[in-house]
């Protein structure tokens, strides 16, 4: 066995084409920035690197006025996911979160599909893509199903990905007067695994914050890579973002729900509540901003 | 396969198979050395280049994703043998000390500085937060950012 | 204005350029037709081997195997630097017997990595594992499951005056028992060496390390060849920090070169350089101190327990070298010091920036804010009363503490951060601020002490008026070379840039007992600075023989009688008409080991729900006789601080209970990053040092001795906790604050 040329599709037709080929002995590329870690080992005689990179239907971010919803290609890099104009104002707590990932060097190599596709309960947009309502858009050859973000994220490992499918792309349903933030606690306040994350989105009816609707929590790195906090949501309809503590305390107990007896549960229930705190001032802050 | 890429403005081929990463084929491949692997694993930044201008860590990017891209590494700052303004600000900054870390972390710098002109010590605290350094604390690496900084403005700005 | 024109300037390090053009080459760049050579290791951390199988290995072109069936079994430590010092030698080559993850059990050859690596995976070791020994009170007791040598653990005393006596005419006993971890040095440049059979019979063998003639020791006490003919060639080193003091790969690399007749080239990634080399050792120490009823220290004991890891390397030098600073920084009547080295299955220890002062002064410096918590002292006023005094003699019989300055940086330090308004704590929403402070002392080589101190270098001013310094000079990064040049610049008036400083090459070198002991400055800066005064003499010596009229120097150069002549001329002319060169050797033994000093301030921001501090304010005051080159010290303490703040809060590499270690790279391991870096400011305190050149003493090991104390004190002080067991995470610091959650109804 020797070590196999990379194969460099442009088109979804010939990725599918190739996938369907070498079924079993390929591994895709999107920014690699997970590829070569997971595989310290390098890439071993026999396999076959599929690199997405060339592939244009794979990147682009653009509202979609015909779905209602803000679509992001898969291929789009954790830069410009973060830089994005459209996505600051239709997803602000992805693209804190996308700003969140690693070094700058990470951020303009990793992309918003790698991340989702491989599942770490570390990473970070799952947790702002699942507050957001995504859909995600999975392409096999001949169709195309699509999944909310969140039940992709509710295992490690992409469970809910088949192996001949990917994912071309996301979907971020417009609401009107909506607003989100995210938040992240690490070991370094910069490039740091997420020891921690928090995303949360809602809609609200005027600057007082008077009547929170759809609200959505979802926490990272509780085990899987988004986790919703139900009850933390039914604290933001009664009492609204000003009920921090409230608040707070439904999110501690989200984490004692979630990893019971792990030996970080006392340092997670306490930190979540920093990123409650957090969170809930950067949605005061914004409201003003998110109703028009 | 033959990787087509330009290397330092100019056109550059090498060989590249599914296991080959970036950092491998430009030591191997292109004989530069300035680029090295101090991890592996895309967390310290000794191995960084810039793709068309960006920084990224090259031990965790394929080679084969460089074809048609424009690759910069920290041999090609130089004009005529001219120091880059950063290098030389490296250089009188006392930014060096054992020097491993120091080609990665002037092309982050000079990333930064072709985006952002004048920033902030907390902007050039960030953009290098992937790129380690053992040796200085990074206080001299952010201070030469900010000199190098401030003397392009300067020049710039000067009337000719 | 100090009245020299070179020392204490700031000059350009002239491999600054070479370093920012990317043209500055580490072994790993340099081509070489050598085989590279891919280490098998242990993936148990206690196992014996049961079988290898390398058929399938052997099968990719090229490939040669040697396994611990191949090496000789002869015994060795890796910290021994000079013969005769009879450190326990109790590892070998490659082993069998695995006693932590990635420890060596076979070398894969191959002709380049790519194969090599692949080759290595292609073995099959079929392991018994064995029960692990991770605890430092239970590792006594699995002594002999790990080595078969009888030795249980490695005791060291240190005792002098009546400490019975003084604890028991104490007014106050206040005890502590502080934990430091194992610090993994994280020098960028990853651990290689490149061995090379050469003519004549010599093996050379290329290395990034600190000391060349230990390196050409531990080989000559394994492989059958005479210390000559083993060339130890430095090269460049991408920093070192103790890392590359003591031999890793070097004996393996010389002994697989020497048996296949080969070039061979060992170079490692991360996670080997992390598991396989050296750590800082971790310990944990109980003190207990006597005081009167005006607090002063009447008596301390100590009981230490470090970790030296597999094998004991070098640790219990590091152990001995804890108790030895103790009765340096305070006036201790009484001491007793009872320490033990014992063996675990984890990384091994070793040589790490301070060689245990970080360790000790952690102990020493957070228990004295404890002291003073406890009976309501204010810290500064308690340390000032029990400080020592410049020429305080050493109570153990070691060298005099020097021009001791301690008190000077406590009392300037303290006013420049405005202690008196800063050691209050604070309170704003969920932060709270708190401000701390540690001392401490370093030594400055190894005079009076059971190691011999010598350096030996030789100057040779050229025909043009140039000169080259020839010495086992080790720059690591820290600026050896540059500090050299500056010295011999301000002692002969040639101008930096025409001077050269040779690095170490045993085979041209004369001896030097290498980049360890802080020793750089004081010991191996006063040997060339003598260098610089002996030729200098011989030069006006021989002119005023040859123009046979006074010679007086000047900073063009000799003036003789009314005539002003440029040294290069003076030279030659020497040379042609007398027949000698102005070439001078210097064999310089320090006749003294004073103390270097700081005090470092920290004041540091903690939220109390995530537990995350934030390093605010940084001062950093030293103790450094004289600076050389005022950038080369500030770079040396920015950087220390860097690692100290590091070994304070984040840097951790732990083992569980079955010898798993924590992390094995970057991602794993947090470094401090630039984000996170404080500014740091720089008090330096000048008042001389004797026998030193124009009186500077060391730095570089010193400036991160007090970091992670002076931080841990900050945090206590700001949380009103007691947290003594470092790293204090934020886990630590939440768990400290938050009773555990309630248990579900």
């Amino acid at each position: 066995m020797i070590y196999e040329d990379p194969l460099v599709p442009s088109t979804m037709q010939e990725l599918q084409d190739m996938m369907a080929a070498h079924a079993g002995k390929f591994l895709l590329a999107a920014g690699g920035t997970d590829l070569f870690v997971k595989r310290r080992g390098g890439i071993g005689r026999g396999v076959i690197l599929i690199d997405l990179s060339g592939i244009g239907d794979l990147r682009g971010i653009s509202v979609r006025a015909s779905d209602n919803c803000l679509e992001i290609g898969a291929m789009e890099t954790m830069t410009s996911v973060s830089e994005n104009p459209l996505v600051i104002r239709h997803a602000r707590c992805l693209a804190e979160a996308a700003s969140k990932v690693g070094s700058w060097q990470i951020r303009n190599r990793a992309t918003i599909g790698g991340n989702t596709a491989n599942a770490s309960p570390a990473a970070d947009t799952p947790s702002a893509l699942a507050s957001l309502g995504a859909e995600v858009i999975l392409v096999s050859r001949g169709s195309e199903r699509r999944i909310p973000a969140e039940d992709i994220s509710k295992a490690t490992g992409s469970s809910e990905i088949a192996p001949n499918e990917i994912i071309s792309a996301f979907r971020i349903p417009l609401r009107e007067n909506s607003v989100s933030a995210f938040g992240k606690i690490g070991l370094r306040s910069e490039v740091s695994i997420a020891r921690l994350n928090l995303a949360v989105s809602a809609q609200v009816s005027d600057v007082m914050a008077s009547q929170i609707t759809n609200p959505r929590v979802f926490a990272g790195t509780l085990g899987i890579p988004a986790r919703r906090c139900a009850i933390a949501e039914d604290v933001l309809v009664q009492n609204g973002f000003g009920a921090c503590g409230e608040f707070c305390r439904a999110l501690a107990e989200l984490v004692d729900e979630a990893i019971p007896g792990r030996s970080t549960q006392a340092f997670k229930r306490s930190a979540i509540q920093a990123l409650g705190e957090d969170v809930s001032s950067a949605l005061l802050s914004r409201l003003k901003g998110a109703v028009m | 396969m033959d990787v087509h890429f330009t290397l330092n403005g100019e056109n550059m081929s090498a060989a590249a198979d599914s296991s080959t990463r970036l950092i491998d084929m430009l030591r191997e491949g292109c004989g530069i050395k300035s680029v090295r692997e101090g991890c592996g694993v895309g967390e310290c930044g000794a191995c960084t280049v810039l793709m068309n201008g960006d920084p990224i860590c090259s031990c965790v990017t394929p080679a084969v994703q460089a074809r048609g891209c424009d690759v910069t590494t920290v041999e090609g700052l130089e004009t005529d043998g001219e120091l880059d303004a950063i290098q030389e600000s490296f250089v009188t900054n006392d930014a060096i000390q054992c020097g491993f870390c120091t080609p990665g972390m002037i092309l982050t710098a000079k990333a930064l500085l072709a985006r952002n002109p004048s920033p902030s010590r907390e902007e050039i605290r960030r953009s290098i937060a992937g790129n380690i350094c053992r040796c200085t604390g990074y206080i001299p690496i952010i201070n030469a950012i900010e000199a190098a900084a401030a003397r392009t403005r300067e020049e710039n700005t000067a009337p000719l | 204005m100090n009245g020299f024109k070179y020392i204490g300037g700031r000059l350009p390090r002239e491999d600054a350029r070479d370093k920012a053009r990317g043209r500055f080459l580490y072994l790993a760049d340099l081509p070489s037709d050598a085989l590279h050579g891919a280490l098998l290791t242990s993936p148990l951390a206690h196992a014996s081997v049961v079988s290898i199988d390398v058929r399938e290995a052997l099968e990719l072109r090229g490939v040669r195997v040697l396994t611990f069936e191949d090496a000789p079994d002869t015994l060795y430590n890796s910290g021994e630097w000079f013969p005769g010092q009879n450190d326990h030698p109790d590892e070998t080559l490659l082993t069998g017997h695995a006693r932590h993850v990635g420890d060596r059990i076979a070398l894969i050859l191959a002709p380049d990595k790519k194969t090599a690596r692949e080759a290595r995976d292609l073995v099959r070791v079929e392991y018994s594992a064995l029960p692990p020994s991770v605890e430092l009170h239970t590792a006594e007791d699995l002594s002999q499951t790990l080595h078969c040598d009888g030795v249980r653990s490695f005791p060291g005393k240190i005792e002098y005056g009546c400490v019975d006596a003084a604890f028991s005419a104490a007014a106050h006993v206040e005890s502590s028992t502080i934990s430091t971890q194992k610090v993994h040095h994280a020098a960028l440049e990853t651990h290689a060496v490149l061995a090379v059979p050469s003519d004549n019979g010599v093996l050379e063998v290329y290395t990034p390390c600190q000391i060349l003639f230990g390196v050409q020791h531990v080989i000559a006490s394994i492989l059958p060849l005479p210390l000559s003919k083993i060339r130890v060639i430095r090269t460049n080193v991408g920093g070192a920090f103790g890392g590359k003091q003591e031999v890793v790969f070097e004996p393996l690399c010389a002994w697989a070169a020497h048996k296949l007749g080969r070039a061979v080239f060992i170079d490692t990634a991360r996670e080997e350089t992390i598991i396989s080399t050296r750590t800082r050792a971790a310990m944990t120490g109980t003190v207990e101190t006597a005081l009167d009823d005006d607090g002063r220290i009447l008596g301390r004991r100590f009981d230490v327990t470090m970790d030296a890891g597999a094998y004991l390397t070098g640790s219990r030098k590091v152990m001995m070298a804890m108790g030895k600073k103790i009765p340096r920084l305070y006036r201790i009547p009484a001491l007793r010091y009872d320490a033990k080295a014992v063996r675990t299955s984890t990384t091994p220890a070793g040589a790490c920036r301070g060689y245990g002062s970080p360790q000790i002064h952690a102990v020493t410096e957070i228990h004295t804010d404890m002291i003073c918590r406890a009976l309501d002292f204010d810290p500064v006023e308690f340390r000032l009363k029990n400080l020592v005094h410049p020429f305080d003699r050493d109570p153990t019989g070691a060298a005099n503490l020097g021009n001791a300055r301690i008190i000077d940086c406590l009392e300037r330090g303290a006013a420049a951060f405005k202690w008196a308004e800063r050691r209050t704590p604070s309170s704003s929403g969920r932060l709270r601020r708190g401000a701390g402070f540690a001392c401490c002392t370093h030594g400055n080589g190894y005079y009076k002490t059971i190691y011999h101190d010598v350096s030996g270098m030789s100057l040779r001013i050229m025909e043009d008026g140039s000169a080259v310094l020839r010495g086992a000079v080790h720059e690591l990064g820290h600026a050896a070379v540059p500090a050299m040049t500056l010295i011999i610049a301000e002692t002969t008036g040639i101008s930096p840039d025409r001077i050269t400083v040779t690095e170490g090459d045993s085979l041209y070198d004369k001896y030097d007992i290498g980049c360890q002991a802080s020793r750089g400055i004081y010991v191996v800066g006063e040997c060339a600075r003598l260098c610089g005064e002996r030729a200098m003499e011989k030069l006006c010596r021989e002119a005023e023989a040859l123009w046979d009229r006074p010679v007086r120097r000047s900073e063009s150069g000799l003036i003789i009688g009314d005539e002003t002549i440029p040294i290069g001329e003076a030279v030659r002319q020497i040379e042609m008409k007398r027949g000698t060169s102005i070439d001078v050797t210097v064999e310089h033994r320090p006749e003294n080991n004073p103390g270097s000093y700081g005090v470092h301030f920290a004041q540091v921001a903690v939220d109390t729900l995530s537990g995350i501090v934030r390093v605010e304010k940084y001062l950093a005051v030293h103790d450094v006789g004289r600076a050389i080159g005022r950038n080369f010290v500030e770079g040396q303490i920015y950087g220390a601080v860097q690692m100290g703040i590091g070994m304070a809060l984040c840097e951790d590499l732990s083992f569980d209970a079955r010898g798993n270690p924590s992390a094995r790279n970057f991602d794993k391991y947090h470094l401090v990053n630039a984000p996170d870096m404080p500014e740091v400011e720089i008090i330096l305190i000048e008042e001389g040092e004797e026998g030193g050149p124009f009186g500077a003493k060391s730095i570089g090991e010193i400036s991160t001795v007090p970091v992670a104390p002076a931080i841990v004190n900050a945090i206590n002080r700001a949380l009103d906790t007691e947290l003594t067991h470092l790293p204090i995470t934020p886990a630590v610091i939440v768990n400290a604050l938050r009773k555990p959650a309630p248990t579900p109804i």
